[in-house]
């Protein structure tokens, strides 16, 4: 170490070579990494020693490189994921993530290879129990980690290169069906793959966003001068630089500015944003705009926000009442009188926050022509573009939005953010790029996560079981602006009637601005909370009665091709045979009701749409769209969509489909996505659509190719067209297999005789989908999925501690493309829900500052938390899915709350009806049980 | 992070440790980082200085004393974890520290450091002060000992002085009839701090208990014995009615906050919980 100046060089050893570099004495060796070394694949998830995302090995153990200072990092080995695969050859490990399926968006990959392999090196053959432990220090949002636990322990299978896996016999499809490894895994599990934040323009500058430290306040005045001569110091914005053009998700809810024009509404809401050459420059900027404020009363519960008097948010919704549904299917009093019992209850659900490991980050740059380009961390490319367009003015083709990489999106990236609007801006007015990130406790601020809904179900049931009448009431508690928010209430009762046959059923729904962060989409939208109501009361119900829960549920189940109360086609359903799988695999005749005191064990049910029906604004465009490129010597084909990967697998799945429409190997194939200036409009990741819609689309466009080939074939071969067949690059008389030809070779021939060999395809859902009621179109789909679980836990009653023990699952997701992948989902799924039902909550104070924005206090399940799951998928066909597929991301996540909620009942015969469902908790509901006990 | 800019030092002894320390104003000592950075980072603490204490050989050592073993105050966790001394002596310590933090904060973290960030939560604290240890403070103007039970005032607060480092733990041997366990209670199973946490020691002597420490965690601003529990079991034979009413005393001797992590009333009733289980995990220990 040298000093010089206030700066010193230091040498540090990463990957068995030297650097000299040049920091101060409080850079981290994360910051040295990436932004000095380009060691992008140690990734930046929360900058404070909780995620784990910045993993490296030093001297050979796991470390947080955000908690260590460069300087304290001299003379110590130190080893990144980049120095993990020697010669571009991946190490055993490696392998192991990729054929295991142990990788999703792949933000904490690099983390989990390195702690995996600090404990390998000193322990070959580990047990369950201490790769979990090894792996505690890492969150991972979407895999449930137990493919990573798999993929660790199963390491040395991979020593050698694991043979393209043979599986026994021609199966009638040769790519789909198969769990083949991702199309991103290589760049994933070596941390070459580049998320926004790990590009850096040349010329770059950074921006950061000043936002309101009151929940509801009056702006009196900005002065920005100060911050104005602060060197380093490019551009700064206020409410009254940006264009008076509100932005939002549903065009009849566009309710905020990208910056406060004349009031803020919550603590967080955006004031101002800064350019300058560094973010910490931007952070003093912030620090120098003087803005005065006049507060405002403001109010935090929804019910009192509805009240005559209350302070008003927004004018535009009187009483606060940002949407109100009153739906009426059928007579519920009738369906009553009906029934042999009627129960009711209230059920309160939490604000829980998506979380994904990747905090958001947008780069903006304009080009000479005056368009605009935008790196960004989405799942909707196209949505962004429709958005910035309106706020720039300028039309869609000048704007190009690229989705990289992401890092998790759960619906937390699934609509324009603040950081893509102001960057678009900054970089406007500075002419130079501009990089916006969010920090972790920005995250939180930001918010859209879940909302909080407070539910009052009634069902009434026969004695044999039969649902007579369902009616509810959701009061969602959304925050400061619209978001999603007018879709998740109508969410909220929409798909209750999907699951089980409801003759009656009515519901009332209010969704509530409060002087909060903005509530969006979340995994499930607006679906869980209910769920957990109606699964609750349903098994309180069954209980009443005498009966099994699971034959309450096997009674009323969903049947194949049904229409429900409030008018959803449903299409392929395998509810039941959901149900009997789970009762068979987790030992449900010889457990319920029979485990001791502390032990329980319960079931839940779920399911969901694969696409929304119909488009968050008005447009004619078909929701999903391909084009397929095939290479002049036809040995390679990349499949373009405007979909987005946002870890769940998605281009992998379409990869699949497209590959066996055309009759290609998986190998052949290459996939461009999330790119408007050269992918096909594709709605993006939202609402489960990808896999049915784009799938369609891109199995559409490959046939285009097969049909183009095929007659060139006819003509090769001499052979009628209708004879031939398509498969694994080969194409063949179907009646003599012997006469054939190689794909390649009539692909070669086509681009010889006609030029370039493009395919095209697109997708819409069938006209007419739902009724003809006021907000009929929220819940219609093409096609539902259906899914149960059960699970068992064990409550210490004397801590409240309750510990999941299994989870058994099953899912009607159609034919899966990928079963690998299919498993993947709902194994995260289901993590991610055990989080939500025990764990997370965010905590407000009394004056809207959130109490606990951060990974220590904000509680996602370790690896330590997750029990080990039993997942499995059901037969099933769905007609109207590519190769009869449908979803399963969000559809897996219903189930789990009812099921752990059942089945702490099931443990310890009370019920705690409000999440999340904590050790206090438990404990006050044992101690009024034993209250009522005494004094009855 | 952004850090306020700082002037970094690392001196390559003790003495020169002391003399920095001594003259530097708004100096702090660095080891592991987990806690200075992010609590500069907060504002918590000012630090126009940092001197890092990693380097200092002496200071990573843990050695055998014959009547107590010295741990060095800059050694890790996972270096305590590791360490044969410990593992034969303090397996209560190796069993701790798990629970401590995550693998890779343990790598950092250092027992010192722990000790020294004297936040309520700390978990190093609790189970050292029921094995009675004392911590050496050094400066120019000389070496001290205080015994870990008296070394914090309140949260974030010590008695340790400008100028002086915390150099080493010193841990007495238990005899071959007293026991310690160490408990804690967090929301999730691992990566989390700790909503209470006890430690208990007991000596029992022909089935007698003739010294007994019970310290409470994260219950009060500082770690804190619960001395009426840890009084009610001297002199008795521990079964089950003395070790309920020891739990129960420390449950009143709690001194608790509501905060995001739980209520006071939940906070007491661990406290009754794990004193229970902490002495009965004891006692089990001494008559295995
Ligand atoms: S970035 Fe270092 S632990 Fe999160
Ligand atoms: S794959 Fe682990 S966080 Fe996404």
């Amino acid at each position: 170490m040298i000093k010089n100046g206030h700066n010193y060089f230091v040498e540090l050893t990463v990957n068995g070579d030297r650097h000299m570099v040049l920091v101060s004495a409080k850079t981290t060796l994360v910051e040295v990494l990436r932004e000095q070394l380009g060691l992008t694949g140690t990734k930046l998830g929360c900058g404070v020693g909780d995620c784990g995302a910045c993993t490296i090995l030093l001297d050979g153990e796991p470390a947080n490189a955000c908690l260590l200072l460069a300087l304290e990092a001299e003379g110590r080995d130190i080893i990144t994921i980049e120095g993990i695969s020697t010669n571009g050859e991946l190490h055993p490990l490696q392998r192991a993530f990729v054929n295991e399926g142990a990788i999703q968006c792949g933000f904490c990959t690099p983390a989990m290879v390195l702690t995996g392999k600090a404990l390998v090196n000193k322990n070959a053959d580990p047990s369950e129990k201490e790769v979990r432990e090894a792996l505690a220090g890492t969150f991972c949002r979407c895999t449930g980690y137990a493919k990573i636990v798999k993929a660790i322990r199963n390491w040395q299978h991979y020593n050698e290169m694991p043979s393209s896996k043979e599986e026994g016999g021609k199966t009638e499809l040769a790519v789909v069906g198969k769990s083949l490894p991702r199309k991103d895994s290589f760049d994933k599990v070596t941390g070459r793959a580049r998320y926004t934040d790990d590009i850096h323009l040349p010329n770059m500058l950074y921006g950061k966003i000043l936002t309101s430290p009151y929940s509801h306040a009056r702006i009196l005045n900005i002065d920005t001068q100060k911050a104005e001569v602060l060197q380093g110091v490019k551009a700064i914005l206020t409410g009254k630089n940006v264009p008076d053009i509100f932005y939002g998700v549903s065009p009849a809810r566009y309710d905020e500015h990208i910056l406060a024009k004349e009031k803020v509404c919550y603590v967080g809401d955006e004031v101002a944003a800064v350019a300058a050459i560094d973010e910490e420059t931007c952070q003093k900027a912030l620090e120098l705009i003087e803005v005065e404020y006049e507060e405002l009363p403001a109010v935090f519960d929804p019910i009192e926000a509805m009240q005559d008097g209350a302070p008003l948010i927004l004018e535009r919704y009187p009483n606060n009442i940002n949407t109100r549904v009153d739906w009426n299917f059928g007579d519920v009093e009738k369906g009553f009188k009906e029934a042999d019992l009627v129960l009711s209850d209230t059920y309160v659900g939490n604000r829980t926050y998506q979380s994904p490991m990747e905090p958001h980050c947008a780069i903006a740059e304009w080009d000479s022509d005056g368009r605009l380009k935008l790196y960004t961390s989405t799942q909707v490319v196209h949505y962004v573009r429709y958005q910035l367009s309106r706020l720039l003015e300028m039309s869609q083709g000048d704007i190009r939005v690229i989705g990289t990489h992401c890092g998790g999106g759960f619906g937390g990236k699934a609509e324009v953010n603040p950081l893509e609007m102001c960057a678009a801006f900054l970089a406007k007015k500075t002419g130079r790029p501009v990089k916006m990130r969010y920090n972790r406790t920005e995250m939180f601020y930001h918010c859209r996560g879940r909302h909080k809904q407070t539910i009052d179900m009634k069902i009434g049931m026969k004695k044999d079981g039969t649902i007579t009448a369902v009616q509810q009431k959701s009061v969602l508690e959304g925050g400061a602006y619209s978001s999603f928010g007018v879709i998740a209430v109508y969410y909220s009762g929409a798909m209750v009637p999907t699951l089980y046959k409801l003759p009656h059923y009515k519901y009332d729904g209010f969704r509530v601005n409060t002087n909060l962060p903005a509530c969006g989409a979340m995994r499930g939208h607006g679906c869980p909370h209910p769920r957990f109501a109606f699964e609750s009361l349903l098994t309180d119900l069954a209980m009443r009665l005498r009966l099994d829960p699971i034959e309450v549920r096997l009674k009323n189940a969903m049947e194949p091709d049904s229409r429900t109360v409030n008018d959803l086609d449903v299409g392929s359903c395998e509810l039941k045979a959901c149900l009997e799988e789970v009762r068979r695999k987790s030992g449900w005749d010889e457990k319920w009701g029979k485990l001791p005191f502390g032990r329980g064990i319960g079931v839940g049910c779920g399911g969901f749409v694969s696409g929304a029906g119909y488009p968050i604004y008005r447009s004619k465009f078909p929701h999903s769209n391909a084009t397929i490129k095939v290479s002049e010597d036809g040995n390679m084909v990349i499949l373009y969509t405007g979909e987005t990967e946002i870890g769940q697998g998605s281009m992998t799945v379409l990869s699949q489909i497209a590959a066996e429409a055309m009759g290609i190997t998986y190998d052949r194939i290459k996939v461009e996505y999330a790119d408007t200036d050269i992918t096909p409009l594709g709605f993006g990741s939202y609402s489960s659509r990808v896999t049915l819609m784009g799938g369609n689309a891109c199995k559409m466009a490959g046939e285009d190719v097969k049909q183009q080939l095929l007659k060139v074939a006819s003509q090769m071969i001499n052979i009628p067209i209708e004879q031939i067949e398509s498969r694994e690059n080969y194409i063949y008389d179907r009646e003599n297999e012997n006469a054939g030809i190689p794909w390649e070779e009539v692909a070669a021939r086509y681009f010889s005789e006609k030029g370039p060999l493009i395919g095209r395809g697109h997708y819409s859902p069938p006209e007419g989908l739902g009724g003809d009621f006021k907000g009929a179109t929220v819940g219609t789909s093409p096609a539902y999925s259906f899914s149960a679980c059960v699970c068992e836990v064990e409550v210490d009653v004397e801590t409240g501690k309750v510990k999941v023990i299994k989870f058994t699952d099953a899912h009607d997701v159609g034919t899966p493309i990928n079963p690998m992948a299919v498993e993947g989902q709902a194994e995260g799924a289901i993590a991610m829900m055990l989080g939500e039902t025990l764990l997370e909550d965010m905590v407000f104070d009394k004056k809207g500052n959130i109490l606990n924005p951060n990974l220590h206090d904000y509680l996602l399940p370790t690896a330590l938390d997750v029990p080990p799951i039993d997942s499995s998928t059901v037969e099933s066909y769905e007609p109207r899915g590519p190769f009869g597929a449908k979803e399963v991301g969000e559809g897996a996540t219903l189930p789990v709350i009812g099921a752990i909620a059942n089945a702490i009942y099931d443990a310890i015969g009370v019920r705690v009806k409000e999440l999340p469902i904590t050790p206090e908790r438990i404990l006050q509901a044992l101690g009024e049980k034993e209250r009522k006990e005494c004094f009855p | 992070m952004f850090i306020k800019e700082f002037e970094y030092h690392r001196p390559d002894n003790l003495e020169e440790a002391c003399s920095l320390l001594a003259k530097l104003p708004e100096a702090e000592v660095l080891a592991g980082g987990t806690d200075l950075l992010t609590d500069i980072d907060t504002g918590i603490r000012k630090a126009n200085h940092v001197v890092s204490i990693r380097r200092i050989a002496e200071l990573t050592q843990i050695q055998d004393l014959g009547g107590k073993i010295a741990i060095g105050a800059a050694c890790t966790a996972r270096g305590v974890e590791s360490s044969p001394l410990i593992q034969k002596y303090f397996p209560e310590i190796v069993e701790m520290i798990p629970l401590f933090a995550s693998p890779q904060v343990r790598t950092m973290a250092t027992i010192g450091g722990n000790i020294c960030s004297a936040v309520a939560c700390g978990d190093f604290p609790v189970i050292l002060i029921a094995l009675g240890a004392k911590v050496e403070l050094i400066s120019l103007n000389g070496t001290r000992l205080v015994q870990l039970k008296d070394y914090f005032l309140a949260n974030k607060k010590t008695v340790r002085m400008k100028g002086e480092i915390l150099t080493r733990i010193l841990i007495p041997k238990k005899s071959k009839i007293s026991a310690s366990h160490f408990l804690k209670f967090q929301r999730r199973a691992s990566n989390s701090l700790a909503v209470a946490s006890v430690a208990a020691f007991l000596d029992i002597q022909e089935a007698i208990c003739k010294e007994a420490r019970i310290v409470l965690g994260a219950v009060a601003p500082t770690p804190i014995i619960a001395k009426d529990a840890s009084k009610s079991l001297l002199g008795k034979k521990v079964n089950g009615q003395i070790i309920s009413k020891a739990a129960e005393l420390a449950r009143q001797e709690a001194r608790p906050i509501n905060d995001v992590r739980g209520s006071v009333d939940f906070r007491r009733q661990l406290v009754y919980v794990l004193t229970k289980q902490a002495i009965k995990q004891v006692v089990l220990k001494c008559f295995p």
